[in-house]
């Protein structure tokens, strides 16, 4: 028949451009991994052998590790600092007075579409005039910039389905505006705040841009990497590359898993 | 003691005024209906008892406390919201038993309190499930029992059946009404659906654009109302403008599109134009075609409806206007025998027209 040969024809070429699609999207990064378990002083694709000499050589490297322990550092103070005010905006933005809510909205999810370079360049501006360049209260602020936005869109969206007559059922039953929120409304929309906590630390764990203007001496991962490319191009790289791209991908793995989880408990727990 | 006060109470949205001025008391364990149409300002009044809305101006007191300014956990209000709004993170035990939990009640007496409210409603069963694996029915139950584990002075519902088929919501108005009788609580209930009004009020408040149009007794409702909107809200078929043509002993003489009918109607002024309502269930069949000495009036049958427990015919009167008539279908019923072009004599006893 005419109409299902042509779905068929239809789907055949779906399944090929969207497997074209996921190879140029993991090929460059399969590339990375593979080489990243050379055994040789140089890269090379494929390589001629294979081991684990560059991992170790990166996790026993006091300057990889340091800038490690920095990112991580940083990440771990942007996350909850980032969820709690991006909540707090979300909420804003949901319950305040309708005037005027669409253009603050777009104000506050800017920095997503700004670019980086404009606002790396502005947050430097400002942490000179502070003194505080180099510093930690010049990172987290600036990672704040561009991970808030992420909070306010998934928790944003996760309130837009919150049905709020629960938060006055719970205010009715005795609970406090806080109490409500806290025992009823947070509970519900925990899928967004988790997907919005994974957002903040992947973003601010990678970070380039901002940092590079900010970072005299200091080293976060992606700064390390960065200079240790300008200089010479090591397998150490790829190694790093690849324990970078492991933490990424777990997280990102943990809130698909999670979405996922939270939409059958939903039904069946 | 009054349970609740409404002091002219209003609440404006801007220009509109969604509640005008109302005045209510409700008390004594008594069963309030507000009832009226979609934007009459009903739903915005229970809500500014529960205290989640604020009135533009006028007081609302609760045991005799005013609570205008209080928020709503403060009012000990039990409130029952129209999609029943159970937490779905917690499963029926911990919704009946939050009102408790924020009161910091000690766990083995919540626990026993939670049981005791959950075989009150009949659910004490199904305890560990989770909301979404109820039914609408029994999430009502779960609803009310956690609004009454706290022991408010007042229960509050906003349309609690409106999600429930019909069957069920049958049911369930039986139900409620027992329970809340059995507890002796004040209840305030908003509603559009005047047979719900009529069979569990013990008073009910008719509102139209954010005023009380008519307070009363279902059947003061039903039988007496006191405008032409609550007449055609109440679901009156047979409303028409008339003339008073005379006044006397007690009887008066109107004309609908110059077919004269007496009415036993009070407070009539002779040459003033009225409303007459007339209701079907009260319009008698003469057997055969009218004589000249009788009230009877000739019509003819432009319509049956047949709606199993009673029988609807709409007539057309040769003074050209029609009128719906109604009979329990029982054997005797003459509505029964009629066909549709069918030439009757129709009887309307004075009593059954009602002057507005």
């Amino acid at each position: 028949m005419e109409n299902e040969y042509s779905s068929r024809l239809g789907y055949r070429l779906l399944l090929a451009i969207t497997a074209l699609v996921i190879t140029f999207l993991i090929a460059p990064l399969a590339i990375l991994v593979i080489q990243s378990f050379t055994a040789e002083s140089y890269l090379s694709f494929p390589p001629p052998s294979y081991g684990l000499r560059w991992y170790a050589n990166v996790l026993t490297s006091a300057d990889w590790q340091d800038s490690a322990a920095l990112s991580l550092l940083l990440a771990c103070i942007v996350t909850p600092c980032s969820l709690a005010i991006g909540t707090m905006a979300a909420f804003g933005l949901n319950r305040g007075p309708l005037k005027g809510r669409q253009a603050l909205y777009a104000l506050m999810i800017s920095p997503m579409v700004l670019p980086h370079i404009v606002l790396g360049l502005g947050i430097f501006r400002i942490a000179l005039e502070l003194n505080i360049s180099d510093s930690m209260l010049a990172f987290v602020p600036a990672h704040l910039t561009i991970t808030i936005p992420f909070v306010i869109i998934t928790v944003g969206a996760s309130l837009q389905s919150f049905d709020i007559s629960m938060e006055e059922a719970a205010q009715s039953l005795g609970a406090s505006r806080f109490g409500a929120v806290w025992h009823v409304t947070l509970p519900i929309i925990r899928p967004g705040l988790i997907a919005g906590a994974i957002f903040s630390f992947i973003i601010s764990f990678d970070e380039f841009i901002i940092t590079f203007f900010l970072a005299t001496y200091s080293r976060t991962l992606p700064l390390e990497m960065f200079s240790t490319l300008m200089f010479q191009v090591k397998p150490s790289i790829a190694a790093v590359s690849s324990l970078t791209l492991a933490v990424t991908a777990g997280l990102t793995a943990i809130l698909m898993f999670r979405g996922q989880v939270a939409g059958e408990s939903g039904i069946i727990k | 003691m009054s349970d609740v006060e409404i002091q002219s109470a209003v609440k404006k949205y801007g220009r509109f005024t969604a509640v005008d001025s109302l005045d209510l008391t409700v008390g004594g364990g008594e069963f309030v209906t507000l009832l009226g149409p979609s934007g009459c300002g009903k739903t915005t009044t229970l809500r500014m008892v529960g205290g989640f809305v604020r009135p533009t101006s006028g007081r609302i007191r609760i045991s005799d406390i005013d609570v205008t300014d209080k928020p709503p956990q403060k009012r000990k209000v039990g409130f029952v919201f129209q999609n029943y709004a159970l937490f779905p993170h917690m499963d029926v035990a911990r919704n009946v038993g939050f009102g408790l939990r924020m009161a910091n009640c000690e766990k083995s007496l919540r626990e026993q309190r939670v049981s005791e409210a959950l075989s009150m409603v009949r659910m004490d069963h199904l305890a560990d499930r989770m909301p979404s694996q109820l039914s609408g029915g029994q999430q009502q139950r779960v609803a009310l029992a956690r609004a009454l584990i706290v022991q408010p002075s007042v229960l509050l519902l906003d349309e609690p059946f409106g999600a429930l088929d019909k069957q069920l919501r049958d049911h369930m108005r039986v139900e409620l009404r027992d329970l809340q009788k059995s507890l002796g609580i004040s209840t305030l209930f908003v509603t559009h659906d005047q047979d719900e009004a009529l069979s569990m009020s013990d008073r009910i408040v008719v509102m139209s654009e954010g005023k009380a149009a008519q307070l009363g007794s279902p059947s003061e409702i039903y039988e007496s109302p006191n405008s032409r909107f609550v007449a055609e809200f109440m679901g009156h078929s047979n409303i028409f403008d008339c003339l008073v043509e005379d006044v006397s002993e007690g009887l008066t003489r109107i004309s609908i599109k110059g077919a004269s009918i007496f009415a036993r109607s009070p407070g009539a002024r002779k040459g003033s134009t009225m409303t007459a309502m007339i209701r079907p269930e009260n319009i008698e069949f003469a057997e055969s075609t009218p004589g000249p000495d009788s009230s009877a009036i000739a019509a003819s049958v432009a319509g049956k409806e047949y709606l199993g427990s009673i029988v609807q015919v709409s007539l057309e009167l040769e003074a050209g206007f029609s009128l719906v008539a109604r009979q329990t279908n029982s054997e005797s019923a003459t509505t029964r025998r009629l066909e549709t072009g069918q030439n009757v004599a129709v009887r309307i006893p004075p009593e059954a027209v009602r002057l507005l």
